[in-house]
């Protein structure tokens, strides 16, 4: 005898994948459309996080610093537009600078003539020695403003070695933005907004109000500026890129073609052979060089080529006054949140 | 990175609530945060498949942290309060420039996760490049770009050598270096421990060390440092480390692996006469000690599986593996062996597979204990059989030997740890089964002997078979 059996309904799920059907949707209908790797989207990440906890850092917000990443972590990023041209070329500058490679062969024994590899066979040194010094003043003047290169970025990554952006090589209407975007999204955090809006307000502009220079962008100024007082520039590019040194190219390219340093080691990578090999041609850098900092170049995975924002492009309408405009992005943000969770 | 498993825990939202330091630094470097979304998609949706079927999920994972690109064995384990990861064979792509968060093929000593641990670089010539904290502003005021040894006092080690010193030498990575450094003006200095991975550029050249120093010990007074509390009883390469600690082991085994094999080499040029004739009593000692050396090295290598395998949350890979072939691969590798005894191996014929579900390089060392103990306790020009079986639910590979075969009260702990059953020579640990067994059963399978006093040894290796 047959025993009916109710079965359970299948649900429809439409809703559950409706993110999925629209990222399909967008992928079926822009089958060249850019996709980043998951290497880029977590650097990028990281990179935001830690910008916007660093400036969030230098106002006096009634949130903790941390709290405004926690919250745009999941909501999203207001001046994302903004932001993602930036953030894109230091995690491409971040990507295609570690891709040193090392001879497999053992270094040379430059600094004790004679000693081998064996242990015991090293003379037991029992302090500094004595470094070789510079043979002019010219190189003397180099080998300090490429200290200067590298302690200025060494600041750019956190204490774990991640690539940071930091708040001064921002263009100056991106900072503001995001500063503003900061003190609002405090505001929209807090119980009593109105009480506090004017002085997140003011302190928003007094920070505003410091020019800021990159020390990056200074010192591959003053490198640069050493670099040619040798009048020996194109054998020390072509020493730099045979060493993989890519700081001092960068560094080099950035002051000679006036561009932020970022953002030129992204051009670097984002461009085709022939823009690459012209731009360096132009500086004076050797052939060969150019061949070798080429197939570098070639090794990056998956190289984007970037729409670069250009410094001081204007981002962001100016006309209104400071406490006018963050309230008006605290509404927005407010509105948002309150969409989110109806 | 490489080695123990990693563990985590997510609640049923996809949380990621509880990690060991390597899961979170990823899911940091992702953006993510403990308490916050698991932000590694492919381990997130595979914990989310997981939940929903509610069963144990093993796959193979592909993520991405800032540093490289990394590949992992991930096994999820759903229960009412969420699931369990563990992740294993975590191998991370070696960035050229080598990572700054310690590097442990050069051995370097201090972790970056450790309380109070600051990051460093010099340029070739010493100079400090830089000087970050994981937490709290910068400890050094004035340090860009002086001498290590203005701001750090160097301590030489018992032997008298500098390990900064020597590694800047002939342009290694070094760990162990102590220094100290006055923090406030007035202050005691404190002690510190330092490491360093050389910066070596693509024409092989010297670019400095970059690498991270933490807190030692109080200098003088006796009484640790506040902000820098560590044990008295902290050793320079082992620092504080309780035994329990896996990273204790990792030390241990590679501060022992390095001198054991210089031994062994040397006692091997010596017995092997390779830099002239010597007398042979000479000869025969120094064969002694290469014996005596490749045992402890064996020893080590045990004790580093012990560890491993002991672990709470150990699992190892389900994977489809041929037994059949897995032995005869085994049976390759220990052909020397054999042919030194004049022992013949007859192994399962290559169009007879034998298929079961287990991790594969686990299977390979399991069969290479029993073929390899198998080889040793059997006479001269003995045979050895290898035969496989399966019943549809189960597949039984057995090694069968002509040895002294065991008791039954010497069956009963042939398993044990560090059971040897009343020998005293140098031919064993007495932990290769009962790591082979640990292993077979981590897989679902089990080991078992039969054997009776003259008539030679079977052991059984039984794993499932894939449903």
């Amino acid at each position: 005898m047959q025993k009916s059996v109710q079965l359970p309904r299948l649900r429809a799920t439409a809703d559950q994948w409706a993110g999925h059907h629209a990222a399909l949707a967008a992928r079926l209908g822009r089958p060249d459309a850019v996709r980043l790797t998951e290497e880029q989207e977590a650097l990028a990440l990281g990179i935001v996080g830690r910008l916007v906890t660093r400036m969030a850092g230098t106002l006096p917000l009634a949130t903790p610093p941390g709290a405004i990443w926690a919250v745009w972590e999941g909501a999203g990023v207001p001046s994302a537009a903004l932001l993602a041209p930036l953030v894109l070329a230091r995690v491409e500058e971040y990507r295609w600078r570690r891709m040193v490679r090392p001879p497999v062969a053992e270094p040379l024994l430059a600094l004790f003539p004679g000693a081998d590899n064996d242990g015991d066979s090293v003379p037991v040194p029992t302090s500094i020695p004595a470094m070789p010094v510079p043979d002019s003043a010219e190189h003397a003047a180099m080998d300090v403003a490429y200290l200067a290169l590298r302690i200025a970025d060494a600041q750019r990554s956190d204490a774990f070695g991640m690539p940071e952006l930091l708040p001064s090589e921002l263009p100056e209407p991106v900072r503001r933005a995001l500063l503003l975007d900061i003190a609002a999204q405090d505001l929209a955090l807090a119980n009593d907004p109105s009480a506090r809006a004017s002085a997140v307000a003011a302190a928003v502009e007094a920070a505003l109000k410091n020019a800021v220079t990159s020390d990056i962008d200074i010192a591959a100024r003053d490198y640069a500026v050493s670099v040619d007082a040798t009048g020996n520039a194109a054998e020390l590019l072509d020493n730099a890129v045979t060493r993989h040194d890519w700081l001092g190219v960068t560094a080099y390219l950035a002051a000679k073609y006036e561009m932020p340093f970022s953002v030129t080691a992204a051009s670097l990578v984002g461009q085709d052979e022939a823009a690459t090999s012209a731009l360096c041609a132009a500086v004076g850098m050797p052939r060969r060089a150019i061949g070798i900092l080429l197939d570098a170049l070639a090794e990056v995975p998956a190289r984007p080529c970037l729409g670069v924002v250009a410094a001081g492009e204007p981002a962001t309408p100016g006309d209104t006054s400071m406490a006018e405009e963050m309230a008006l992005r605290a509404a927005a943000l407010r509105h948002r949140s309150d969409g989110a969770s109806a | 990175m490489s080695g123990g498993a990693i563990l985590g825990r997510i609640d049923p939202d996809g949380a990621l609530v509880a990690a060991d330091p390597a899961l979170l630094r990823l899911q940091e470097h992702a953006g993510g945060r403990l308490g916050g979304p698991l932000m590694l998609p492919q381990l997130a949706r595979l914990a989310a498949l997981s939940m929903r079927l509610e069963r144990d999920i093993t796959r193979s994972m592909l993520a991405a942290d800032d540093m490289s690109d990394i590949s992992a064995i991930v096994s999820i384990t759903p229960d009412e309060q969420g699931a369990s990861l563990t992740i294993r064979d975590w191998r991370s792509e070696p960035a050229p420039v080598q990572s700054p968060l310690g590097d442990p093929a050069t051995g370097t000593s201090v972790e970056a996760t450790e309380p109070g641990a600051w990051r460093w670089e010099c340029d070739q010539q010493l100079r400090l490049v830089l000087l970050q904290p994981t937490d709290g502003p910068p400890p050094v005021a004035g340090w860009h770009g002086r001498s290590v040894s203005e701001i750090f006092e160097l301590e030489p080690d018992s032997d008298g050598r500098f390990a900064l010193l020597s590694a800047l030498a002939d342009s290694r990575s070094f760990d162990g270096q102590r220094v100290r450094v006055i923090l406030d003006q007035g202050a005691e200095p404190v002690m510190m421990r330092m490491d360093g991975t050389a910066l070596i550029d693509a024409s092989g050249g010297f670019s400095g060390f970059r690498g991270w120093l933490a807190p030692a010990e109080a200098v003088q007074t006796g009484e640790p440092a506040p902000a820098l509390a560590v044990s008295r009883t902290a050793d320079p390469v082992f620092g504080s480390l309780p035994l329990s600690d896996p990273r204790f082991g990792r030390r241990i085994d590679g501060a022992l692996r390095g001198p054991l094999s210089r031994i062994i080499a040397s006692a091997e040029t010596i017995s092997g006469q390779f830099e002239g004739p010597i007398r042979a009593d000479y000869a025969r000692y120094a064969a002694d000690i290469a014996h005596a050396g490749r045992h402890l090295l064996g020893l080590i290598d045990d004790l580093a599986d012990l560890q491993n395998i002991e672990r709470p949350g150990f699992h190892a890979a389900r994977e489809p593996v041929d037994l059949a072939d897995v032995a005869r691969r085994a049976v390759g590798l220990l052909a020397m062996k054999a042919e030194e005894k004049q022992i013949r191996i007859d192994v399962p014929d290559v169009d007879e597979p034998l298929p079961a579900v287990g991790e594969f390089r686990r299977v390979l060392q399991v069969l290479l204990n029993l073929i390899g103990n198998a080889i040793r306790y059997s006479p001269e020009g003995s045979m050895i059989w290898i035969r496989g079986e399966s019943d549809g639910a189960t597949a039984a590979i057995t090694v069968a030997d002509q040895g002294q075969g065991l008791t039954l009260e010497q069956q009963a702990v042939v398993f044990e740890k560090f059971e040897r059953l009343g020998r005293t020579d140098t031919g064993g640990s007495g932990l290769g089964l009962y790591i082979a067994r640990r292993l077979a059963r981590a897989m679902d399978g089990d080991i078992s002997v039969d054997s009776a006093p003259g008539q030679g040894a079977r052991f059984t290796l039984s794993m499932p078979v894939q449903r």
